[in-house]
């Protein structure tokens, strides 16, 4: 992890079968499996625009279509657009005939706004949108001339959503009709409620039935107007045409030339809640402030998976076997028993992926599971674990037996003096805390010179779960012994 | 790979009582006006400029060799004037980087060669890409990342680009790289 942009070395296999840096990995507590950004659900959490960042509730973004209505994004560059004041001379309001004669005099200064982009110096001047006075000013929305068809159509489906929900409301009321234990006096003569309510000179208590509204429906016609004559002959200026990028970021206009561009209503960022697809707990959930960087729940592998990092990697030669180094951190608050183990077979792989789909398949045909993704907006769709798409190319003499790993404890850092009291396995290099470095030896397999050495190993560690939501006795953290696998690039032969 | 030894001349360095370690060769103008919180390394060739506005960095920053940390200027009808310049925790500012933010909050990933234009605000775990250049006025929020492109992609929980744990990731980094800070023996 060292460089947070540079790829990393160490790869974990996700319960799915992809590779992913430990930073991207998520570990779920309650199926106490690894999973990745395909393992789980993404959901929206809450909507903000990323240039003012305002938090915009989910109801009020759907209104403004997704956009923040104070910024705006360059039409050229998509960039964001900064106001800029400029101070304009203004004929101050007197006395009719008095001002003609001192019109120089007569002015006050007066502050007017327009937008600029600061990345490619296109203004809203540019296209002659007139100065506004306030800096957050009313900005003309740019009109489109299917506006209003748009809007007709929308309108009318919308009448046939809600004509259908009505329908079916309707449906459900006739097939199964209220069946009260004693049958009452309306019900024997025939009186029902609404005739007693009209009876009574009350409005009808049923929605009013949804009008049905009705649209011409677009024509396919024959008739196309002719090109211009002068369109082959006529030299363009290549500056002045917009690119597709300039015409699809407004769908609704595409303007075709540079002098019908116009501002563009910021899109919404969003922050996502992760939830697990097997058992839908919520994994990830930031907090609501677009400020905040804070997560209400976080559920990283880094937090409870040991983390491998590669320390040092002596000459890769073919056929040469080396010592690598390698760093296990510890970071959870318990202790851990690390082993090292050879990644499983072909064999061994179909086998564990086999059980985790009969595990998912279970899961599914659950009543609880059925009920949820019932009432849940997203069906919940497993990743179908596969084998992992990385071949091996050496291997790794393994470590003879299995090492302790102490619990985090921030406390250490402030500490002087280093405990090496305890007897060390030969392999165990140094030890601070909760991180042990470890040397192993590794043998590259037919390699040429310019191959990259990938080597593998499992991990198996105890787990101490805290989560409490399993099981009936609530207070006991339950032990369990988990299962990792590790592939590390080391580097390249030379 | 984990973070690797950097070596430095020891004579070439000055470390303060707050842990500072700050190179000789570098230009540090108006230095009363510099606050280091401690255990922030400068390396060599760096500028800061001091003598312009305030500058304030948190702790366990990394300012790269030949990066310019200055503060941002803003033009009135009546001249020019200064801002202080803020930079939070566990900061790293790449090599030949140019930073004239109004404010970069903590846990921030500059990379090399990127210029950071006049008054732009950058919030707390954010990455700026090697060699990206980001135009004056710009705010980038907390989990975007600034592409060398020129786009902001990303967001909180999205973990395609910044990573979910940045925060602890930062804290990790920079502490490891002032561990690994070290001077030739």
């Amino acid at each position: 992890m060292a460089n947070i942009v540079e790829p990393s070395c160490v790869n974990y296999v996700c319960s799915c079968g992809y590779l992913n840096p430990i930073t991207k990995l998520y570990f779920c507590r309650y199926c106490l499996k690894l999973r990745c950004g395909f393992c789980v659900c993404h959901e929206v959490d809450s909507h903000f625009c990323c240039n003012c960042l305002e938090n915009i509730p989910s109801g009020e973004a759907k209104l403004k279509r997704n956009q923040c209505n104070k910024c705006f994004d360059c039409p050229s560059c998509q960039h964001t657009l900064s106001s800029r004041a400029t101070t304009v001379q203004v004929p101050k309001k007197s006395d009719g005939d008095g001002s003609k004669s001192a019109a120089t005099v007569d002015t006050k200064p007066r502050k007017m706004y327009y937008l600029t982009c600061l990345a490619c110096r296109w203004t809203s001047r540019d296209v002659g949108i007139p100065d506004q006075v306030t800096a957050t000013g009313q900005w003309p929305e740019c009109e489109y001339s299917s506006a209003t068809r748009f809007s007709m159509l929308m309108e009318h489906y919308q009448n046939v959503v809600q004509q259908e929900k009505q329908e079916k409301q309707d449906l459900w009321r006739r097939k199964a009709p209220k069946q009260h234990k004693y049958p009452n006096l309306t019900d024997r003569t025939g009186l029902t409620a609404s005739m007693i309510r009209r009876q009574m000179g009350l409005s009808e208590k049923t929605a009013p039935k949804v009008k049905q509204s009705t649209i011409s429906p677009s024509l396919s016609s024959d008739v196309v107007s002719e090109l211009p004559q002068d369109i082959f002959s006529k030299e363009i200026n290549l500056g002045n045409i917009t690119t597709i990028k300039q015409r699809l970021s407004h769908p609704s206009v595409q303007p075709s030339t540079v002098n019908n561009l116009y501002p563009l209503n910021k899109n919404l960022s969003i922050k996502r809640s992760l939830r697990c697809r097997q058992c839908e707990h919520n994994i990830v959930k930031p907090e609501y402030n677009p400020l905040s960087v804070k997560y209400r729940i976080q559920l990283f592998a880094s937090y409870h998976v040991p983390e491998v990092r590669l320390m040092k990697c002596g000459p890769l030669e073919a056929g040469v076997s080396t010592q690598i180094l390698i760093k296990i951190i510890n970071p959870t608050l318990h202790e851990m028993t690390i082993t090292i183990m050879d990644l499983p077979t072909h064999e061994e792989e179909s086998l564990i992926i086999e059980e985790m789909k009969k595990k998912s398949d279970k899961q599914s045909l659950g009543p609880l599971a059925s009920l949820n993704s019932a009432f849940s907006r997203q069906a919940s769709l497993n990743e179908e674990p596969k084998f992992v798409d990385q071949k091996v190319t050496g291997t790794i003499a393994l470590p003879d037996s299995s090492f302790m790993l102490q619990q985090r404890d921030d406390s250490t850092e402030y500490d002087d003096d280093h405990q090496s009291s305890r007897e060390e396995p030969k392999f165990v290099v140094w030890r601070r805390s909760n991180k042990v470095a470890v040397e192993l030896t590794v043998n590259p397999l037919d390699c040429k010179s310019g191959d990259e050495v990938i080597v593998g190993f499992s991990m198996q560690y105890t787990y101490v779960n805290t989560a409490t939501s399993s099981g009936t006795d609530k207070k006991e953290p339950q032990t369990h012994a988990l299962t990792s696998r590790v592939y590390l690039r080391i580097g390249k032969i030379k | 790979m984990d973070v690797q030894d950097t070596f430095y001349n020891k004579d070439e360095y000055v470390e303060t009582a707050s842990g500072n370690k700050v190179s000789r060769h570098t230009v540090i103008c108006g230095s009363q006006n510099i606050v280091l919180n401690g255990k922030v390394i400068v390396q060599t060739g760096a500028i800061i400029r001091g003598d312009l506005a305030n500058v304030k960095t948190g702790r366990y920053c990394v300012i790269g060799k030949k990066a310019v940390v200055r503060p941002p200027l803003k033009q009135f009808s009546s001249g020019v004037a200064f801002f202080p310049l803020y930079i939070g925790d566990h900061v790293f500012i790449g090599q030949d980087a140019v930073v004239q933010a109004a404010s970069v909050g903590s846990y921030v990933y500059i990379g090399k060669d990127v210029v950071i234009g006049r008054r732009s605000v950058l919030k707390d775990c954010c990455i700026i890409e090697d060699g990206a250049i980001v135009p004056p006025d710009t705010t980038v929020a907390s989990f975007m990342r600034f592409t060398s492109a020129g786009t902001i992609e990303g967001g909180q929980g999205n973990p395609d680009y910044v990573p979910p744990g940045m925060q602890e990731q930062m804290i990790d980094y920079t502490k490891s790289y002032y561990e690994h800070f070290v001077p030739i023996v």
